[in-house]
C-alpha cells in the first residue's frame, strides 16, 4: 500500500501484522493498567491479529481521560512498531508516550521521568496505522509502559486493541540457577577436555 | 488469599485517651491492629504489612513493609499518644511508601483508623480520594470514636476511592462492644481485593497450587455444612438420647468414617462399651474422646452444653473435633436404628 501522508513517524497498511505480532508472546495476566474502569479489562485488549476488530473487550478510563498501561515481558524483546485501535466519538487517545524498563510508574511520578518516545496518534479504527519506534532506543526491553494523556475530546478514553510488532528473543531475564560444590568431583562433570589432543605452536 | 501490600495507619492523637472504648480508644485500636496484621500475613505469606502513625509531630512510618508479623506487632506497641492527626499527609506518605514496595505484584491497600476529628474539608478529601483511586490503591477506614463529626466526610471519601467494591468504611459508634470483634466480622478482615488476587495466583504461580487450595476450601465448606445439618437433626431427634450428641455402642459394620479413623473407632467403642454397663445414655453423654477422664454427675450437665463441649474439645491437643463429630453422627444414626429394633422386640 502506498504511503498516503507525509508524516514519517507512522506507516499505513500493516498487512504483515500476523507475522510480526508480539501479542502471542505476551503473558496477559501480568499486564496492569492504572485508572481503568473495569479491573482486568486491559488484559483482553492484546488480542490476536485476527480478532483485532472485536468490540466486546476494551479498556476504558475512569473519571478522566488518562491511562497508564504496564506491559512486562518474559524475555528481552525489541519493539519495532505499535498499533492502537481506539474508540469512536472522540474517545480515541491522541497522544502516546512510551517509557521503557521502568515498572514503578504511576500518575504521581510520571512527570519526573523522561519518556523514551512520544507520538501524536490518529483515529484508527482498522488497525492500519503502525507507529514505528526509534530502533536504537527500543532494543533490549523487558518492561514497557504506555501513557495516554489525552484523547480527541470525549471525557473518557477507550482502547479496543493494542498490537506490538517486533522481535522476540528467547533470552530470559531470570535468576541464575547455581550449584555450589565444596569439593568438586571429576566424575560429576563429564567433559572431553582431558581427551583432546593439543599441539604447541613453536 | 490475595497478595497485598497493606499500610495500617494508626491514630495516636490526644483523642485516643478517651475511655469510651474499654479500656481506652488506644488500647482497643492496638488489639484491632494485631488482629488485622495477623490476618493479612496469614491469608497470604507473601503479603507485606507496614505500620504508620498519623499524629504526633508528623506522620511517620514506624515499620516498613515487611512480611514478618513479629516486627509489625512490636512496632505497633511503641506508639505514643500526642498531637492531632494529619489525614491527607498520611495518605500521601502511605501512597509513596506503596509505590516503592519491593514486590510490584502486591496489590496496594491502606487501612486507616480514624478516632479524632478530621481537619480537612470534604472537597480536599474527595481530591485525595480521586488521586488514590487513579493510582489503584484501595482504602479501608475504621471510623470510631468521633463518629458523628467524621461520618459525612469519610463516606464521601470512600465513595470516591472505591473501585470495584474494594474499599470499605466501617463505622463503629462508642458502646460496650469490642472493636476487634466488630472488625473481625467486617469485610475488612475477611476479604481483601478478592477477585484480582485469586486471578493472579492462578495465572502467575502454580495452577496446581491454586486448584489444590480451591478444592480443600470447598471440602471444608462441605464438611461444615454436613455438621450443621447433623447438629440440627440431633437437636430435633428422638428424646431417648438426651443432650446434643449421644452415642451407643456399636459392634456392627464399619463405615466410611471408621475406615479413615480405625483408632478413633476402637477407642470410642471401648469407652462406650464400659459406659453401657451403668447409667442410661440420657444422663451421661459419652461424646468425649477417650483421653478425657470419665464424667460424673456434676459435670454431666456441663458437658451437655454443646458450646462448652466444643470449646473443651478444641482446647485438647491431638483432638480433631471434625473427625469426632463425623464419627458420632454415624453412631447416633445407628443408635436410632438400634433403639427402634429394641422397641419392636
Amino acid at each position: 500500500m502506498a504511503h498516503q501522508c507525509n508524516d514519517s513517524s507512522h506507516s499505513h497498511g500493516v498487512d504483515d501484522g500476523i507475522e510480526y505480532s508480539l501479542n502471542r508472546y505476551l503473558d496477559t495476566g501480568t499486564i496492569t493498567c492504572l485508572n481503568e474502569k473495569v479491573k482486568g479489562s486491559v488484559q483482553h485488549i492484546f488480542k490476536s491479529w485476527e480478532d483485532r476488530h472485536e468490540l466486546k473487550h476494551f479498556v476504558e478510563s475512569c473519571d478522566d481521560e488518562e491511562l497508564i498501561i504496564n506491559i512486562p515481558f518474559g524475555a528481552v524483546t525489541q519493539i519495532k512498531s505499535i498499533i492502537i485501535i481506539g474508540g469512536d466519538g472522540g474517545s480515541s487517545p491522541n497522544k502516546m508516550k512510551a517509557y521503557i524498563n521502568n515498572s514503578n510508574i504511576d500518575f504521581g511520578n510520571i512527570r519526573s521521568y523522561a519518556c523514551t518516545q512520544e507520538w501524536n496518534l490518529h483515529e484508527d479504527f482498522e488497525g492500519q496505522i503502525g507507529y514505528s519506534t526509534k530502533p536504537t532506543k527500543f532494543n533490549n526491553i523487558n518492561h514497557l509502559t504506555l501513557y495516554f494523556p489525552s484523547n480527541f475530546g470525549s471525557p473518557t478514553t477507550k482502547i479496543f486493541f493494542i498490537a506490538l510488532k517486533g522481535v522476540y528473543t528467547s533470552a530470559k531475564r531470570e535468576i541464575v540457577n547455581t550449584v555450589y560444590e565444596s569439593k568438586p568431583q571429576l566424575q560429576d562433570h563429564k567433559s572431553d577436555i582431558f581427551n583432546g589432543v593439543s599441539h604447541d605452536l613453536s | 488469599m490475595t497478595l497485598e501490600a497493606t499500610i495500617v495507619c494508626l491514630d495516636n492523637s490526644e483523642w485516643m485517651r478517651n475511655g469510651d472504648f474499654a479500656p481506652s480508644r488506644a488500647e482497643a485500636q492496638k488489639d484491632a491492629v494485631n488482629l488485622i496484621c495477623a490476618s493479612k500475613t496469614q491469608s497470604n505469606p507473601e503479603s507485606a504489612v507496614s505500620i504508620m502513625s498519623m499524629a504526633g509531630k508528623k506522620p511517620e512510618v514506624l515499620v516498613t513493609l515487611t512480611q514478618e508479623l513479629s516486627k509489625i506487632l512490636s512496632g505497633a506497641q511503641e506508639l505514643k499518644v500526642s498531637g492531632k492527626i494529619d489525614f491527607s499527609t498520611t495518605m500521601q506518605i502511605a501512597q509513596l511508601a506503596l509505590r516503592h514496595r519491593q514486590n510490584n505484584h502486591q496489590h496496594p491497600r491502606i487501612i486507616a483508623f480514624v478516632g479524632s476529628p478530621l481537619k480537612e474539608t470534604k472537597e480536599e478529601l474527595i481530591q485525595l480520594a480521586k488521586r488514590l483511586k487513579k493510582n489503584g490503591v484501595a482504602v479501608d477506614i475504621i471510623n470510631f470514636g468521633e463518629v458523628t463529626e467524621n461520618s459525612d466526610k469519610l463516606e464521601a471519601f470512600i465513595n470516591d476511592v472505591n473501585n470495584n467494591d474494594e474499599s470499605h468504611l466501617l463505622t463503629v459508634p462508642p458502646g460496650p462492644h469490642i472493636l476487634s470483634d466488630i472488625i473481625l466480622q467486617s469485610p475488612i478482615v475477611e476479604s481483601g481485593s478478592g477477585q484480582f488476587g485469586s486471578e493472579f495466583i492462578n495465572a502467575d504461580t502454580d495452577p496446581d497450587l491454586a486448584m489444590a487450595l480451591k478444592l480443600s476450601l470447598e471440602e471444608e465448606k462441605q464438611r461444615q455444612e454436613r455438621e450443621r445439618k447433623a447438629r440440627e437433626e440431633a437437636n430435633g431427634g428422638p428424646t431417648t438420647n438426651a443432650g446434643t450428641t449421644t452415642t451407643a455402642p456399636t459392634e456392627s459394620n464399619m463405615d466410611v468414617n471408621f475406615e479413615d479413623d480405625p483408632e478413633l473407632a476402637e477407642a470410642l467403642a471401648l469407652s462406650l462399651a464400659t459406659d453401657k454397663m451403668d447409667v442410661q445414655p440420657s444422663t451421661n453423654t459419652d461424646s468425649q474422646p477417650p483421653q478425657q477422664p470419665p464424667t460424673d454427675d456434676t459435670s454431666s450437665e456441663a458437658f451437655k452444653d454443646q458450646d462448652f463441649l466444643n470449646s473443651t474439645l478444641n482446647s485438647l491437643p491431638g483432638v480433631d473435633p471434625n473427625r469426632i463429630k463425623n464419627a458420632l453422627e454415624n453412631l447416633s444414626k445407628k443408635d436410632e436404628d438400634k433403639d427402634k429394633d429394641n422397641e419392636k422386640k
